[in-house]
């Protein structure tokens, strides 16, 4: 009898025990790199690296879940309990939240954290491409432990938008951590998030372990792994087989469709206001420093094609920033005499004016990315229809990146994930100061600023503007400034977006808004 | 037999430098910046300039090739461009996924393709000579990723008997993980095999000294798999160690279908990144393998053919 009571006993240890690995909650999540970048904020770029660096790290603030609202008074705090910023917007103040634990036993996040975090942001010595984010702090107060002042050299009231929130650079380190670790902080990261890094498999998969002493509450998702799945196709098929419970979707024609079909109770998780796209017309070359040809351009361009091409994630662009950004045009903001509205007529009209009545050839390189090269061949078979000939060659993508950058193309397309701000596309794209080989940003591929206008000043104006009206009224005012001269054409706007099974993973808010990514601090397996 | 071995051996010496020479040149000729693919899009010029010099591509080129080819020689492949992470590391991790692969095709290969080739050229122009006809058709004419997907959708999605993504963890999912990429590597081996065995064992087969075993009485079998096998297998070995190598660059595209975390991916990473480093090591270590097979290739040779001496 007493053998029979211990090998119950034994057995119902075993079913306790195997229950107790069984109720593991693992959550797997399929991202589009080959492989990690970096989980060091400084350095990590792309989904690849910002996915898990979301769930490993936490911001000062930060859009609600689920929004990409941007707003001082509406963001959530993260690390800070409270913020304020002076009524010049040159003093940002954030409150600690106290108790706040660093993984693997660093410690309790101080200020002394935030602020060293900030100074290594801003110094080129690191290395970092976020460095312009930093660069308007004059100087760091930590008047006690829990709080920081950020003073910096000339007004910004959305300077938060740029240097304190995910994406950009924004996510907080641990001075010792960071110190004591070098290099290695690369990949084997100490973070204040939800989750705490475990491992790297390189090619394969991160592996992260929810962190007991979150200052959130402890994750319900006990383990989660991010699957480096760059093959659209294998990563499509593990998740419709249920192998990865959340993937980031593919930019290409008809395969949302095709996976809708397959799936219906699926759930995508837009991430609305989505990347900024554009082609910009090199003003520099002949013959599009000709206003009536890059007028021409714009009227023989349908943007409608992208939006049933590509189904429910195109957006139409209007401005030079996509709807939901901060400061972007809408249809009713555009004039009478636009010049992006479609009409071959005119277009051809324009071209036969500028001397060229039986069009012309030019030639284009482009990205051998589906993302870019379908946005120039839609493009070249428009303006085929008005007698220009675009000749493409497709290049690999670091040098198309390259060689943009040099100034070697006439047509270029890009995309790019930007803070939602009208102002940050703005700098970015229009700023004389940005123009290719400027030793700024590098992205101002039209020369706008050296060549059919200069909008700097006003740019500067309203990235200083306090008052709100104002400063959209700027905005408005050189959007229309600079998209008359026709630097670039606004094309249709693709939200990021990922989409998860929500019999296998529920994300724990609604989504219909991120920057990039989304933390799943809140994630719950059914 | 042992000077050969080491006389091979030392010819790779050279091959290798020349390789390492040809891939570095290459590899700074190809348009693209190494910097710009490692910081994003956002790179302002001090950062890309910060990135050069930390690894030191600011140097002048024949600075960096000295470096380089101190490196390697020692066997220090240095880190990567991209992610910093050691190349040796990364090597160690990937080269078991490719290696495995690329023997279980060609045992694949081995098991299903020789007894059919036997078997065709002894039942000539029958129905299993014709079977065996379509299957190699089949197997040449099927693009690896294609059938790759396929073998996804039916065996993965559809019966959900094999995994679908990765390498496997422990020798028993590793296995299992293994099955289809296998199949699809090893298909067109098989059917390289078959038509190669075939048609050789076809002509050893009309040959006199056949001719009088048959005559003498022989068995069957004993005439095929004593006598006319064994001289049929030497075109079948030299073809099988070429063929090897077209498999191992094969082993590319199956990684990336089945994403496993092989050399292929390493490379393909590599080269869209321009991470310079990982894409040198990468090459040198398919080129170390390109020399080897041949070095095997002629020893077994030797060992079946007794006619064939090694000097």
């Amino acid at each position: 009898m007493r053998h029979l009571i211990r090998f119950g006993w034994a057995i119902l240890a075993l079913a306790v025990s195997a229950g107790g690995v069984m109720a593991e909650s693992v959550a797997r999540v399929g991202v589009s790199s080959r492989d990690l970048g970096a989980l060091d904020p400084a350095f990590g770029i792309g989904n690849g690296d910002e996915f898990p660096m979301r769930q490993i790290y936490n911001t000062l603030v930060s859009a609600p879940d689920g929004t990409a609202d941007i707003r001082l008074d509406h963001l959530q705090g993260e690390l800070a309990e409270s913020w304020e910023m002076s009524p010049d917007a040159r003093n940002f103040t954030f409150h600690l939240r106290k108790g706040v634990q660093w993984h693997r036993g660093y410690g309790e996040v101080t200020a002394d954290d935030v602020a060293f975090t900030l100074q290594r942001m801003r110094d080129p010595k690191t290395g970092t491409a976020y460095s312009s984010n930093f660069r308007q702090i004059e100087s760091i107060d930590m008047p006690d432990r829990y709080t920081v002042v950020v003073h910096l050299s000339v007004p910004n009231p959305f300077f938060h938008a740029f240097a304190l929130m995910p994406r950009f650079g924004g996510y907080i380190q641990c001075k010792k951590a960071v110190e004591e670790l070098g290099d290695e902080e690369r990949h084997n990261p100490v973070g204040s998030g939800a989750f705490a890094f475990e491992s790297y498999q390189p090619k394969q998969k991160i592996v992260l372990r929810a962190f007991a002493g979150y200052w959130g509450g402890k994750p319900a998702i006990d383990r989660l792994e991010v699957l480096y799945l760059p093959e659209t196709a294998a990563r499509t098929l593990g998740f419709v087989k249920g192998d990865v419970d959340m993937i980031e979707g593919a930019s290409v024609p008809g395969w949302l469709n095709s996976l809708k079909k397959q799936m219906p109770d699926l759930t995508l998780d837009f991430g609305r206001p989505g990347a900024t796209v554009a082609m910009f017309l090199n003003m520099t070359r002949k013959p599009l420093d000709d206003l009536r040809v890059r007028e021409a351009i714009a009227h023989a361009i349908d943007t409608n094609i992208w939006l049933t091409a590509y189904g429910d994630f195109m957006q139409p662009m209007y401005g030079v920033s996509p709807v939901g950004f901060y400061g972007a045009l809408t249809k009713a903001d555009l004039p009478a005499d636009w010049p992006f509205v479609y009409d071959p007529d005119k277009s051809r009209k324009l071209l036969a004016e500028a001397g060229f009545p039986n069009g012309f050839q030019i030639d284009a390189f482009i990205s051998e990315r589906e993302e870019y090269k379908s946005n120039l061949l839609i493009i070249q078979e428009q303006l085929r229809k008005v007698g220009i000939q675009v000749n493409i060659r497709v290049v690999d993508h670091p040098s198309y990146h390259a060689d943009i950058r040099r100034d070697l193309n006439s047509m270029i397309v890009y995309g790019s994930g930007q803070p939602p701000l009208t102002q940050a596309v703005l700098n970015a794209f229009y700023d004389s100061r940005a123009i290719v080989n400027k030793p700024t940003r590098n992205m101002n591929f039209s020369h706008y600023g050296d060549v059919a206008g200069n909008s700097d000043a006003l740019m500067d104006q309203a990235n200083q503007e306090v008052d709100d009206a104002k400063r959209l009224a700027l905005l408005k005012r050189i959007q229309i400034d600079v998209l008359r001269q026709v630097p670039s054409i606004p094309l249709p706007s693709p939200a990021n977006f990922w989409m998860h099974n929500a019999r296998t993973l529920q994300i724990g808010y609604p989504v219909q808004a991120y920057m990039g990514t989304f933390t799943l601090a809140k994630a719950s397996k059914p | 037999m042992i000077g050969y071995i080491v006389r091979r051996l030392l010819e790779v010496v050279p091959t290798i430098l020349l390789v390492l020479t040809l891939v570095f040149l290459a590899l700074r000729v190809l348009p693209g910046d190494p910097a710009i693919a490692a910081l994003g899009e956002f790179a302002t010029p001090d950062a890309v300039a910060s990135f050069r010099q930390k690894l030191g591509l600011d140097q002048p080129l024949w600075m960096q090739y000295i470096s380089f080819l101190s490196h390697a020689l020692r066997g220090d492949f240095g880190q990567s461009m991209t992610n910093g992470t050691s190349i040796n590391a990364l090597l160690a991790d990937s080269l078991p996924y490719t290696i495995e692969l690329a023997f279980a095709a060609l045992l694949f290969g081995l098991v299903i393709g020789l007894p059919l080739g036997c078997w065709t050229a002894v039942r000539r122009d029958g129905p299993v000579d014709t079977f065996g006809r379509l299957f190699a058709l089949a197997g040449f004419s099927l693009p690896d990723f294609y059938l790759g997907v396929l073998l996804l959708l039916a065996f993965s999605l559809h019966f959900d008997w094999f995994p679908m993504l990765g390498g496997g963890e422990g020798f028993l999912d590793t296995l299992h993980h293994l099955v289809l990429p296998t199949v699809t590597l090893g298909l067109v081996m098989a059917a390289f095999i078959m038509r190669l065995t075939r048609s050789s064992l076809l002509d050893v087969l009309k040959r006199d000294y056949v001719r009088t075993a048959r005559g003498k009485g022989v068995a069957e079998p004993q005439v095929i798999f004593k006598h006319a096998l064994r001289n049929a297998l030497i075109p079948v070995t030299t073809g099988m160690g070429i063929y090897l190598l077209t498999t191992l660059s094969g082993t590319i595209t199956v990684e990336l279908v089945f994403s496993r975390p092989g050399l292929g991916q390493l490379l393909i990473g590599g080269i869209s990144a321009r991470d310079y480093t990982m894409v040198q090591a990468g090459l040198v270590v398919f080129s170390f393998f390109v020399v080897v097979v041949n070095l095997l290739t002629d020893l077994l040779c030797a060992a079946i053919d007794p006619r064939i001496t090694l000097r």
